[in-house]
């Protein structure tokens, strides 16, 4: 059985009472590796207290940098041959700078694994729904998500399967949109709120303008009841979520995306559903898989003549084309 | 004709994604075009950029100032190999910004800026062999 974000969720006893975090013989993707990394970095549980009990398993984590990620230290000994090329190593997203940085890691990986013609669309388009959700961890996550790439291949496809997954233990969306005075009731509605075109917690005005204004990258609120973050100048667009919702769609992917104690998972025929996480997850996970004989069927049509006008008014800008 | 000086920003990265970075380079270019210069942005190592991130650099200062000054104080360099996809990128953040505004009626005006523009480059040119 291959181990992802859900059955990561799913288990409602991952630290055991000797203080070690259980990682039985199995198959694990990314959305399984970044939800335990970020996890244990939130609750300070270095390398040594995770027991992982197959070898291979062991060999896939150093080499993925779960070692580097939890005790900044690196003793796996052998070249990455591979990393690139089937998988990409976590990237921690630690500040704005590394945003670009770490998006340019995953999308090289991107682009190495998918640099065919019949993939070209799927692979630009997922490249920039990466930097958009980096951008966004960045924004939400307070320097606590990590990501990363990895692909397969399954015995009942004929392609690989592809999957994108990043993890965050920062305000999480329920406690995010009431942060910013948007009264929200549950992490189920939290989820349908941000994966809606244009919703986002950056733009929400404060309710009332005489509260007292408080630094827009305040963690929590010192003065509840009274005091609102006021945002300076903010050019959010809430495109990320819904981004990556219209990417699973249009190529029949898959998603879990966590917040709290929901999971919203959509399937390969677009049909949404919200589960119950038995782990309460801190923050934001979501992995997103993609069978690349499935992703190849989507043709992307472009159709606004402002768009194509656009582009010829920016080659046409006076720049030099080398 | 007005003789302008030229500063050039570079993004550094393959791949931008960061709105903060993004707003960081815009200020920066907004003050150059303040003082009278010309801000060109290279994009020559640029393979993908984020929607976000091209809305925050290019979109909000179209929004600001209108096509006709962003087309006139910023020039974007590219490598031809990628600037379809990228341009693209760009091209859609303006689009949104500009979404109250139907698509013919910017495409008529975006027509009429490259006309004058093709126009003013090919007098700048008759006038350098005179």
């Amino acid at each position: 059985m291959m181990y992802g974000l859900w059955e990561f969720l799913s288990n409602d006893e991952l630290v055991k009472e000797n203080g070690q975090l259980l990682v039985p013989h199995n198959y694990y993707n990314p959305g399984y590796w970044t939800a335990l990394v970020a996890y244990c970095r939130f609750k300070n549980i270095g390398f040594d207290a995770i027991n992982i009990v197959s070898e291979i398993n062991k060999g896939y984590a150093f080499t993925i940098g779960i070692e580097k990620a939890l005790n900044g230290l690196d003793s796996y000994c052998y070249e990455r041959k591979n990393s690139g090329l089937n998988y990409s190593e976590l990237v921690h997203l630690n500040s704005a700078d590394d945003t670009n940085k770490a998006t340019g890691t995953i999308n090289s990986c991107i682009r190495q694994l998918f640099d065919t013609t019949d993939l070209s669309s799927f692979s630009k388009d997922l490249c920039e729904v990466v930097g958009e959700l980096h951008d966004n961890v960045w924004s939400h996550g307070m320097s606590t998500g990590f990501s990363m790439a990895q692909k397969w291949k399954p015995p009942t496809s004929l392609g690989y399967c592809f999957e994108f997954a990043l993890a965050d233990c920062g305000f999480g969306f329920l406690r995010e949109l009431n942060r910013v005075g948007l009264n929200c009731l549950s992490d189920e509605d939290s989820i349908k709120w941000c994966i809606e075109k244009g919703n986002s917690s950056k733009t929400q005005k404060v309710a009332n303008e005489w509260s007292q204004r408080l630094p827009p990258d305040i963690a929590g609120n010192p003065m509840p009841g009274i005091g609102k973050p006021v945002m300076s100048e903010n050019n959010h667009m809430g495109l990320g979520l819904a981004k990556l919702v219209e990417l699973v769609n249009n190529y029949k992917g898959q998603l879990w995306l966590s917040s709290g104690e929901k999971t919203l998972t959509i399937d390969t025929n677009g049909k949404q559903s919200f589960k119950n996480n038995k782990q309460k997850w801190q923050g934001v996970a979501l992995a997103c898989r993609f069978d690349t004989e499935k992703a190849k069927c989507y043709k992307k049509s472009h159709d606004d003549e402002a768009i194509d006008s656009l582009i010829e008014l920016l080659k046409n800008s006076g720049g030099v084309e080398l | 004709m007005k003789n302008q000086n030229i500063e050039h920003f570079c993004p550094e990265g393959s791949d931008l994604a960061s709105r903060a970075s993004a707003r960081n380079l815009r200020t920066k270019a907004e003050q150059t075009i303040k003082i009278g210069n010309t801000a060109v942005i290279d994009l020559t190592n640029v393979i993908s950029i984020s929607e976000s991130y091209a809305d925050e650099l290019f979109a909000v200062l179209v929004e600001q100032h209108g096509l006709k000054w962003f087309s006139n104080n910023v020039k974007l360099l590219h490598d031809k190999s990628n600037s379809n996809d990228v341009f693209r990128s760009i091209a859609t953040a303006i689009r949104r910004r500009l979404e109250s505004q139907e698509s013919h009626a910017i495409k008529i005006s975006i027509d009429g800026l490259i006309a004058a523009k093709k126009s003013s480059n090919s007098k700048n040119l008759n006038h350098q062999h005179a």
